[in-house]
């Protein structure tokens, strides 16, 4: 595949002067992105950067705003992408969607062997309390602000339950995701994420 | 390095993280060790280096056999482990190619000048310091003690002239707010009386029978006098304040007068006896060593004998180890590129390789992933008049209990007009993650206004600031990993086939030159046996 580069050009700078003869002093390319978010787009946990390939682009395009905004915070990771989000400018977004249709697909990440009593439980608790707004199959339904969860690393759909449950996400009420907070808060100590996260990285 | 924080905060844990084996050779174990074999038979004594902590003592440079023909080293990052292996492997005749992702050569070894440029992801800056050589700020290390005898080896085989770095400076001050009212403090003011109470205390409260039971009647004459030269007690063993406190009024053209002792109770109420008291007495002692004009001045000096320059904005995506070499790809102009190499000798960061596409063991994919991302601030202040050496102060280290933890005094320049300081040294993980979403302006102000209060009138004297926060550095995203599980530091540096991970990240101690410069000869050692081996 063929990377396209995102060129940021550095007018910011002003005029860049020439220092070190080894040292160009020149950020002429900068795909700031995949340094957190792997190479490939598809997720680093060392850093808590979730893939990118896959995940709808209204999603990433609300993801962003609520970092610009300030609204998405309450934990390190989101701390990170509040800084990156700032350096990013806003018609440079296209340039990154067009970026990550580049990248190949994500490679499949559940466990060659599943527990199939797990399995079961979680499309069980799955359709009983997420299927309504994520879609039967975890395809996401952009109308009620649900992104797919298929396509998400099982690594980040963990940190992201913990981080609702435990109030670093959705917290602000001007963040879409204050719904899914309160939602997850309200859930029964019966339901099984790790059943779930089981059934949502499982081989579709 | 980064040193000294480091080693403070670490030197107690560090027995805990390191492996246990080594931790057993003793000094003298080392030195007999390594003190007479060179070549790949001193890797053992590397090896132990890199486990033992801060007490290298012994410069141990490999002698490589000379390199068969066309045997290429790929060598990706170009910080300080990177170029001292490449200068070691083109010397032995081997080809090298060296990637670095960012726009400039040295790593974490960064000292910035007018015009240089801090890559930060959300806070990109400008080095706007005058246009002149003396005012620096090393970013990254900034401090060598004189027990890594490697990297002082390499200096002076390179013609690097180093100069004193003041460490500990008893004119320097202190301010904690819950202690002296807020009010700033000279360091020797507190030492003294620390010291004066603690030795009238034991003098007092030595019992009896341990003294009749331990010690003789001369012993026990000695140990008195010894505790009343050690806090300057009176002849009747209480202390009432000590010349080395300083004086309140006059000492040289008139009589001295002692300085009203500080009470016991507030003496505590100061933090200053948590880490700042104490941080000089180990391997960073009162005065270590520091190349003139700046840290970076290795770099440039192994920059010169390199052949082969690294290429810089050069990404690497992808890592294939295969049986007889290693197959990497990168981005350079966006463009995807391919290299191969017989060897690779890898100083991407641990939390960074888990982004990059790899063959990799599970494990050793495991163990990289446990690498948590350590977090350093530093932030440098062009001043426009060294108001502090008008306070008396040459060089050190003041101590403050707000978030800028330390300001740091140029050792070097001494009655110039301008001078740079470091404004904030941030030590600890908690303030890190709160100084490190402030924007560049924001840190700037609030270490002025934190600065303050050590140094009133601190403000007035301020014409530009940059400051760097290592875990937001693009490209690396963290520095001086270390707290994973016991035993992952010599795992990672076990040789993943032709493959080995080098940098400080694999050292038991991390931030330090030393165990980057360790790092690189340990694999080399390896490299070097492979070929022994094949020829």
């Amino acid at each position: 595949m063929k990377y396209t580069a995102l060129i940021l050009l550095c007018s910011w700078l002003g005029h860049t002067t020439v220092q070190a003869a080894e040292n160009d002093n020149v950020l002429d390319e900068l795909v700031f992105c995949l340094v957190c978010h792997g190479y490939q787009a598809q997720g680093n946990p060392s850093v808590g950067a979730p893939a990118l390939v896959g995940i709808e682009d209204w999603y990433l395009r609300a993801a962003l705003a609520a970092y610009r905004g300030g609204t998405r915070a309450g934990y390190a990771a989101a701390m990170d992408m509040q800084a990156a989000a700032r350096m990013l400018p806003e018609d440079d977004f296209a340039k990154v969607l067009r970026l990550l249709n580049e990248l190949p697909p994500r490679e499949p990440q559940a466990a060659a062997v599943v527990d199939a009593a797990l399995l079961q439980k979680g499309r069980e608790s799955y359709a009983q309390f997420c299927a309504s707004c994520h879609g039967a199959d975890g395809e996401g339904n952009q109308i009620l602000a649900a992104p797919g969860l298929r396509r998400l690393n099982d690594w980040y759909l963990q940190a992201a339950w913990e981080s609702y449950l435990t109030g670093g996400r959705g917290n602000d009420s001007a963040d879409g995701a204050s719904q899914m907070a309160q939602f997850v808060r309200a859930l029964p100590d019966s339901f099984d994420i790790d059943a779930v996260v089981v059934f949502l990285t499982a081989a579709e | 390095m980064f040193g000294t924080a480091l080693a403070c905060i670490m030197l107690s844990r560090v027995c805990s993280f390191a492996e246990k084996g080594l931790m057993m050779i003793t000094r003298r174990q080392l030195l007999s060790m390594t003190g007479t074999i060179s070549g790949a038979a001193g890797m053992s004594g590397i090896l132990a280096a890199l486990g033992a902590i801060p007490h290298s003592a012994q410069a141990q440079v490999p002698s490589l056999r000379a390199a068969r023909p066309r045997r290429k080293v790929l060598l990706l990052g170009a910080g300080i482990s990177s170029l001292i292996a490449a200068m070691e492997l083109e010397q032995a005749g081997y080809e090298c190619e060296i990637l670095e992702a960012t726009h400039r050569v040295g790593g974490r070894c960064m000292t910035l000048r007018s015009g240089d440029i801090v890559d930060e992801i959300g806070n990109r800056q400008v080095c706007n310091f005058d246009d002149d050589p003396t005012l620096y700020f090393n970013a990254g290390p900034s401090r060598i003690p004189h027990e890594h005898a490697t990297i002082l080896g390499y200096c002076r085989r390179l013609g690097v002239s180093l100069e004193t770095s003041v460490n500990l400076n008893p004119a320097a001050w202190i301010q904690f707010d819950g202690f002296n009212g807020g009010a700033r403090m000279r360091q020797k003011q507190y030492v003294a009386d620390a010291r004066g109470f603690l030795a009238e205390l034991t003098q007092k409260g030595l019992p009896d029978a341990w003294l009749d039971s331990e010690l003789g009647e001369e012993e026990r004459d000695l140990l008195r006098q010894f505790l009343r030269s050690y806090g300057d007690l009176g002849g009747d063993d209480r202390y009432r304040g000590s010349a080395r406190a300083g004086y309140a009024s006059g000492g040289l053209a008139a009589p001295g007068v002692l300085k009203d002792t500080i009470a016991l109770r507030e003496l505590l109420k100061a933090d200053f006896w948590r880490m700042g008291m104490h941080f000089a007495e180990s391997s960073l002692q009162s005065a270590v060593l520091q190349p003139v004009g700046g840290m970076d001045r290795i770099v440039t000096a192994v920059l010169a004998r390199l052949t082969n320059k690294p290429r810089l904005h050069a990404v690497v995506t992808a890592i294939n180890v295969t049986n007889d070499g290693v197959d990497v790809v990168y981005r350079e102009k966006g463009e995807q590129r391919r290299t191969r190499a017989d060897y690779c000798l890898n100083a991407i960061p641990a939390q960074l390789l888990g982004g990059v596409d790899n063959n990799f063991s599970p494990d050793y994919r495991r163990l990289l992933a446990g690498r948590p991302r350590g977090k350093l601030s530093r932030l440098g202040l062009q001043m426009r008049e060294r108001f502090w050496e008008a306070e008396g102060i040459y060089g050190g280290i003041s101590w403050t209990g707000q978030d800028i933890t330390q300001i740091m005094y140029p050792s070097g320049g001494f009655g110039s007009p301008k001078g740079v300081l470091v404004g904030a040294y941030i030590l600890s993980g908690e303030i890190n993650d709160r100084w490190v979403n402030l924007t560049a302006a924001q840190r700037i102000k609030s270490a002025l206004a934190q600065g303050e209060k050590v140094h009133p009138g601190y403000r007035g004297y301020f014409e530009s600031g940059v400051s760097v926060a290592w875990h937001r550095m693009n490209h690396m995203l963290g520095c001086t990993a270390t707290g994973s599980e016991p035993g992952t530091a010599s795992a990672l540096r076990a040789p993943f086939g032709r493959h080995y991970l080098i940098g400080d990240q694999v050292a038991n101690y991390g931030g330090w030159l030393e165990a980057s410069v360790l790092s690189a000869l340990n694999a080399l050692g390896d490299l070097d046996k492979k070929e022994a081996e094949a020829a």
